[in-house]
């Protein structure tokens, strides 16, 4: 029972590793490491051969970090540290190498002298309903009904309660933390409501970001990415449920009201992480904005002209800031789904706050 | 609801921003793509879909309104209005035969016929009919 989180701990890496690894697969036609390509170009030298060096990479940093948690050991405080440990420096070495192939694109780009086609047209579409997410705000009344009841139950536990509540137990399944009644009645409902208001924003966010229409496949390419914004939209909804759950379950346990037995809580973390493989699959292989289920998406691209080049408003091909955007969330230039236009004021008001959030929550 | 109903802007044109937006959307409504009651984007959407200052958008929007053919709700949003709101009356004649005065005269002046003129005007409005405006 106690190597389970090692087993964990080392899956959990290389299950990030893989997955980071195939993000150029993933990625928009048109942008390679963060820098706008003419789409042609993805597939020819050198711009393949980087991307492929890249995902060998990461498979092999995912690997070996992998197996040094095995190797290192089941010993309690290793396990404990092993999971941050190798994410800081699995995450670090990919975004190193990230930076590496950014400039190596951008130097091959300046040096092929590829011109951007005038935008000469630009397509919108009319109707609100073609834009919308089909993905009701309405199902996060079951959040709120949740966390009513966890609150709630701890309210009326309380009075009942030993004045030292068990809220910690370690790999081996032994009780090594505990916090008094009042504290510990609401640790879990208020992480719970933080997760829940996050969850939230990132559905408002999707729902509002900015539609483009290509002009070439208009009726194709709106249909797209509605499709894949709604099940981006319902990604976020389950992953928040199943956590929202998991926390509901822990506060069940330090209230008493359901037994400690780690075997509950490793079921819990399976079905989590099942929980978001599936819908992980299921999202990189609609690929970003849903190039990948078209087949007219999906072919040949101009090898010397870039449809719109917005290079300048992407930092390091990741942070996006122009003020002169009035939108709020932009699509991810590395990756799959949405990122903050930091031009935008509330954009950093918001990420402070989720950060000043969860600081709090972790130094408690 | 209309199928996909999609707004062009040329950007290169010569026709300002806001005009092409406004022709377009009157054309939407003609087409019966843009029934009474439906709702149109915000300006903010409008403006960060296009990559398109908000102003540019609101005098669109504004122009429409004072013309009858959108109204601006603060809850509900932009919405197309009824047939009647925007119904021809005297004034609109009075404004529409001025600005058709120099295109005839010049189309004349330049030796087209009146059969021809005929002709291009009923092309014109066989695009538009076949919705409920035809």
């Amino acid at each position: 029972m106690d190597k389970f989180f090692m087993y964990y701990n080392a899956g959990m890496v290389f299950l990030v590793a893989a997955i980071m690894a195939f993000i150029p697969q993933f990625t928009r036609k048109d942008i390679a490491f963060g820098v706008s390509i003419p789409k042609g170009q993805k597939k020819r030298m050198p711009i393949r051969g980087w991307e492929v060096k890249y995902s060998l990479f990461v498979m092999i940093v995912g690997v070996i970090l992998a197996v040094i948690i095995l190797v290192v050991g089941d010993d309690e405080t290793i396990i404990m540290w092993s999971l941050g440990v190798g994410f800081i420096i699995l995450l670090s070495i990919i975004y190193g190498l990230y930076v590496y192939f950014h400039k190596k694109v951008k130097h091959f780009k300046r040096e092929s002298g590829w011109r951007e086609e005038a935008p000469g047209k630009i397509v919108v579409s009319l109707s609100s309903e073609d834009r919308k997410v089909k993905f009701s705000s309405w199902w996060y009344t079951i959040y709120l009904v949740i966390l009513a009841g966890a609150f709630i139950i701890g309210y009326i536990k309380l009075p009942e309660l030993p004045d030292m509540l068990e809220t910690h137990f370690n790999a081996a399944g032994q009780v090594d933390g505990w916090m008094a009644k009042e504290q510990a009645v609401w640790m879990m409902p208020l992480t719970a409501l933080g997760l829940s208001l996050v969850m939230f924003l990132a559905h408002l966010g999707i729902s509002r970001a900015k539609f483009s229409i290509d002009p070439d496949d208009k009726k194709g390419s709106s249909q797209r990415q509605k499709k894949f914004r709604t099940k981006m939209a319902l990604f976020i909804y389950v992953t928040g449920l199943t956590v929202l759950l998991n926390l509901a379950i822990s506060h069940m346990m330090i209230i008493t009201i359901l037994p400690n037995d780690p075997r509950i809580i490793y079921a819990m973390i399976v079905l989590t992480v099942l929980v978001i493989l599936v819908f992980i699959v299921s999202v990189f292989l609609m690929g970003q904005s849903g190039w990948r289920s078209s087949d007219k998406a999906r072919s040949q691209g101009s090898e010397t002209i870039i449809k719109r080049d917005d290079d300048k408003y992407y930092k390091l091909g990741s942070f996006y800031f122009n003020p002169k955007d009035p939108s709020l969330m932009v699509e991810k230039r590395f990756g799959i789904g949405w990122t903050f236009n930091f031009g935008n004021p509330l954009a950093w008001l918001i990420t402070i706050a989720i950060i000043t959030i969860i600081i709090i929550s972790v130094t408690r | 609801m209309g199928d996909c109903m999609f707004l062009e802007i040329n950007l290169e044109s010569e026709i300002p921003i806001y005009t092409q937006i406004r022709n377009g959307i009157i054309k939407g409504i003609a087409l019966g793509e843009l029934k009474e009651g439906d709702g149109l984007p915000s300006v903010r959407q409008m403006a960060a879909d296009m990559g398109i200052n908000m102003h540019t958008i609101n005098k669109g929007y504004n122009l429409l309104k004072q013309e009858g053919f959108l109204s601006i709700h603060r809850r509900k949003g932009v919405v197309v209005n009824s047939v009647d709101k925007y119904h021809y009356n005297n004034q609109y004649l009075e404004q529409l035969k001025s600005e058709l005065e120099p295109l005839v005269i010049e189309a004349i002046t330049r030796g087209l016929s009146k059969n021809a003129l005929d002709d291009m005007v009923e092309d014109i409005v066989r695009t538009i009919s076949g919705g409920e405006h035809g």
